[in-house]
């Protein structure tokens, strides 16, 4: 399937709770708030939603309807996504299909999740899963990168070097979970989670929700306000393997880049700003490669050139990203969404990227054996 | 590992490469027997070893320590 939409596809409003521990918050009490900003922002009436599309993973049956009937929406196409940590971008994705092909000419996208449920600690995963059974948690997984990492490439520097950077853009973000900045010492001091990860290593446990309004064309001109151009939108799942994969490329976001840069029309070397999924800091610097931000192997050095933090080439995740915004599973695709529409539109305030014009997103999904990840989304958005 | 939800901690995972006559291979994600003061490194050789603490009863021991690899 092509990343390419059938017809011209817009974000005209976003909005997001800041993330955290919402210990006595309902799903519906995370997502109402940014549901009716997001409209609000978009100048959409509720009663103009003509379908909506949820990701979660952790929400239970119905997450979204049960949500809608707060506000007052109803009687619309409501769809349920899990895809892991893709949950919200997939939504997305599937929204703005709909929407390209003209079924619905607005459409609401929410990621909403609360993982305090839970109390604490790791993800739970799939107890059926083989590699669950051995142990297996998704910090242990970014552990094993992370080790094949210092073996073949660079140093424990590097990988605190990208909390450091994640921390310092987080507190810039009023909307995120970890607001203050961390020294190198600090991140390499904290406590271990997956030897060589310590605990500044790892993005935050916490809840969160997120919401996106999708028009078609004709909207967008009758609304006349901020708008941004989703140019592609990419959904892989992961292809079997059976035997030895290469741990620094994932091959999964590797092809989903290709084929949404192929379909967008435009390369790494033009974005001004990603969204990137670094929920452990050696992700980050994996990701820079596989999105083609840099050569393989030249990772370590874009960073600590300062390429990828404000004044430098690429922006990546002015937000503070998973590691310092915070990561809902399913809610995080859909807040870097709402990152980027507000960094192309000149509304992200103290972390504004000075004259950012194109972004892209990206967000994968899940541990699973034998699979690189279970999903990954890529998109790439241009100012309207 | 130091945290986990599905297992006592800590312990010792890692994806052990399988090879065969034919090159293909096989990838596993197995327990490793835990050594005193660890010194697991990547692309060491392994060997299959008894080890009562895992869940499945087996594990995967450092080559170098058993004497197997010289």
């Amino acid at each position: 399937m092509s990343g390419q939409l059938e017809a011209p596809t817009y974000v005209v409003g976003a909005a997001m709770i800041p993330m955290g521990r919402h210990r006595d918050c309902s799903y519906a009490g995370l997502a109402v708030g940014p549901v009716l900003d997001a409209l609000r922002c978009a100048g959409i009436d509720r009663r103009e939603v003509q379908a909506a599309w949820f990701g979660h993973s952790f929400g239970g049956m119905l997450t979204g309807q049960r949500i809608l009937k707060e506000i007052g929406i109803g009687g619309i196409p409501v769809v349920n996504v899990d895809n892991a940590c893709s949950g919200g971008a997939t939504a997305l994705h599937q929204a703005a299909r709909a929407v390209a092909a003209g079924e619905h000419e607005v459409a609401l996208v929410v990621g909403v999740e609360k993982l305090t449920q839970f109390g604490g600690g790791t993800l739970p995963l799939v107890a059926e899963d083989p590699e669950v059974q051995q142990g297996m948690v998704m910090p242990a997984l970014y552990a094993m990168r992370a080790r094949r990492y210092l073996h073949d490439r660079g140093s424990l520097a590097d990988l605190a070097a990208v909390s450091v950077k994640a921390r310092r853009h987080g507190a810039r973000n009023p909307l995120a979970q970890l607001r203050s900045e961390v020294t190198a010492e600090q991140v390499l001091g904290s406590r271990r989670i997956a030897d060589p990860l310590t605990l500044f290593m790892c993005c935050p446990t916490g809840d969160g929700a997120a919401a996106v309004v999708l028009v078609s064309e004709a909207v967008r001109r009758r609304l006349d306000g901020p708008a941004v151009e989703l140019l592609a939108s990419v959904l892989h799942s992961g292809t079997l393997e059976l035997g030895a994969r290469d741990m620094l490329r994932p091959e999964i976001t590797v092809d989903s880049a290709r084929e949404a840069y192929e379909a967008a029309g435009l390369g790494p070397e033009e974005l001004d700003v990603v969204e990137l999924h670094d929920a452990f800091s050696i992700a980050e610097l994996v990701y820079y490669e596989a999105l083609g931000l840099c050569p393989a192997g030249e990772a370590a050095s874009l960073l600590h050139r300062g390429e990828t933090t404000f004044g430098g080439r690429v922006v990546v995740n002015p937000s503070g990203g998973l590691l310092a915004k915070g990561h809902p599973v399913g809610a995080s695709g859909a807040a870097q969404v709402a990152e980027v529409f507000w960094q192309l539109t000149g509304r992200a305030g103290d972390r504004q990227v000075e004259g950012a014009r194109t972004a892209l997103t990206h967000v994968t999904g899940g541990g699973i054996a034998g699979l690189d990840h279970g999903a990954c989304t890529v998109h790439v958005f241009r100012s309207a | 590992m130091h945290v986990s939800s599905s297992r006592p901690t800590p312990y010792d995972i890692g994806y052990v490469d399988l090879s065969d006559p034919e090159g293909v291979g096989v990838r596993v994600l197995a327990p490793l027997l835990a050594h005193p003061g660890g010194g697991w490194q990547v692309d060491q050789p392994v060997e299959l070893a008894q080890d009562p603490d895992s869940p499945a009863g087996w594990a995967f021991a450092d080559s170098r320590r058993t004497g197997t690899v010289r």
